[in-house]
């Protein structure tokens, strides 16, 4: 397969994105959001972590309005798999491909290390891998990563099983009802924040729950595609 | 002719805002009274438009798309027409 990374000025996780899909066998292309590439070629797109626009006005605000966001919408509308990874997760939120918003973490500190998620929903395409209540392990590293969603938006995201993973008990994170990753209704848009890219290879000191949860993506994808 | 508008971004009174009560901690450490301290945004957004009328609706789709977050924040505006620079 091939997958789309989307690529904008400050992105600074697209090779790390790139990396894991080949550590997995798989091609992508580097997509600058300026250019007029055709993205339905591709199997799944990704909008990697960093800084869009250096988070000015809010993060992932203003790549929300680039050029490339009307052909990434259309791709969602038809079906197409968007993961948005940290910032991307931002961008799609800001995009209103995803409900919720961000906000800067309570701490005020750039947060850089291993967090505990559980399963929420394990029939997804983040999760195929795992088990419901599993805990896994994944590398988290962001400054503005405090999900909020109002009382009505949190009771459609339970009642839709739109929650994908949610921060362990023991996590001391302040995003309401301790979202970590959310899927739209139709389950074909994702976002997580935390990072999978970073947690493929044991050598790297971030164990590999993070390739399980690429190997699920593309489980699901082989699923779609054949 | 050319218009400012001050436009005011608030976080909503529900969200609660981390850098506000950072500041307003340090400040009572100081010996302040501070109750508590919000941060917002103040943009100063200079368009040209003929009526003011057509100015307010412009602020308002700039607001509605791009500069204020629906979930989090809210925000006012006050317009004004601008001086034309001196020749």
């Amino acid at each position: 397969m091939i997958f789309g990374i989307i690529v904008f000025p400050g992105s600074n996780a697209e090779k790390d994105c790139a990396k894991a899909l080949s550590l997995l066998g798989q091609q992508s292309d580097l997509i600058w959001h300026n250019s007029n590439t055709d993205i339905t070629q591709y199997h799944g797109i990704i909008i990697p972590g960093g800084f869009s626009y250096g988070d000015y006005l809010r993060p992932g605000a203003l790549a929300a309005q680039s050029p490339i966001t009307s052909s990434l919408k259309q791709y969602a509308v038809k079906g197409g798999f968007i993961l948005g990874i940290g910032n991307g997760f931002q961008i799609l939120t800001e995009m209103k491909l995803l409900a919720g918003a961000f906000l800067p973490n309570h701490s005020l500190k750039f947060l850089e290390r291993n967090v505990n998620l559980r399963v929420e929903n394990q029939k997804t395409a983040l999760a195929r891998r795992f088990k419901n209540k599993q805990i896994i392990n994944i590398p988290f590293a962001n400054g503005a990563g405090t999900y909020y969603i109002n009382q009505e938006g949190l009771n459609k995201l339970n009642d839709k099983k739109q929650i994908v993973f949610r921060y362990a008990q023991h996590e001391k994170n302040n995003s309401t009802d301790n979202i970590a990753a959310i899927m739209n209704e139709k389950g074909n848009v994702f976002g997580l924040m935390g990072h999978p890219e970073r947690g493929m290879e044991n050598i790297l000191g971030a164990g590999e729950d993070g390739r399980l949860i690429m190997a699920s993506v593309l489980d699901h994808l082989l699923r779609r595609w054949n | 002719m050319k218009w400012c508008a001050k436009v005011e971004i608030m976080l909503k009174p529900s969200v609660l805002d981390p850098k506000g009560k950072a500041m307003q901690k340090s400040l009572q450490k100081l010996g302040y009274p501070t109750e508590d301290i919000r941060v917002g945004k103040l943009l100063e957004i200079v368009v040209t438009s003929d009526t003011q009328k057509k100015a307010i609706k412009q602020i308002q789709a700039m607001a509605d798309q791009m500069l204020v977050n629906p979930v989090i924040e809210e925000y006012s505006f006050a317009l004004e027409p601008l001086e034309e620079e001196e020749q």
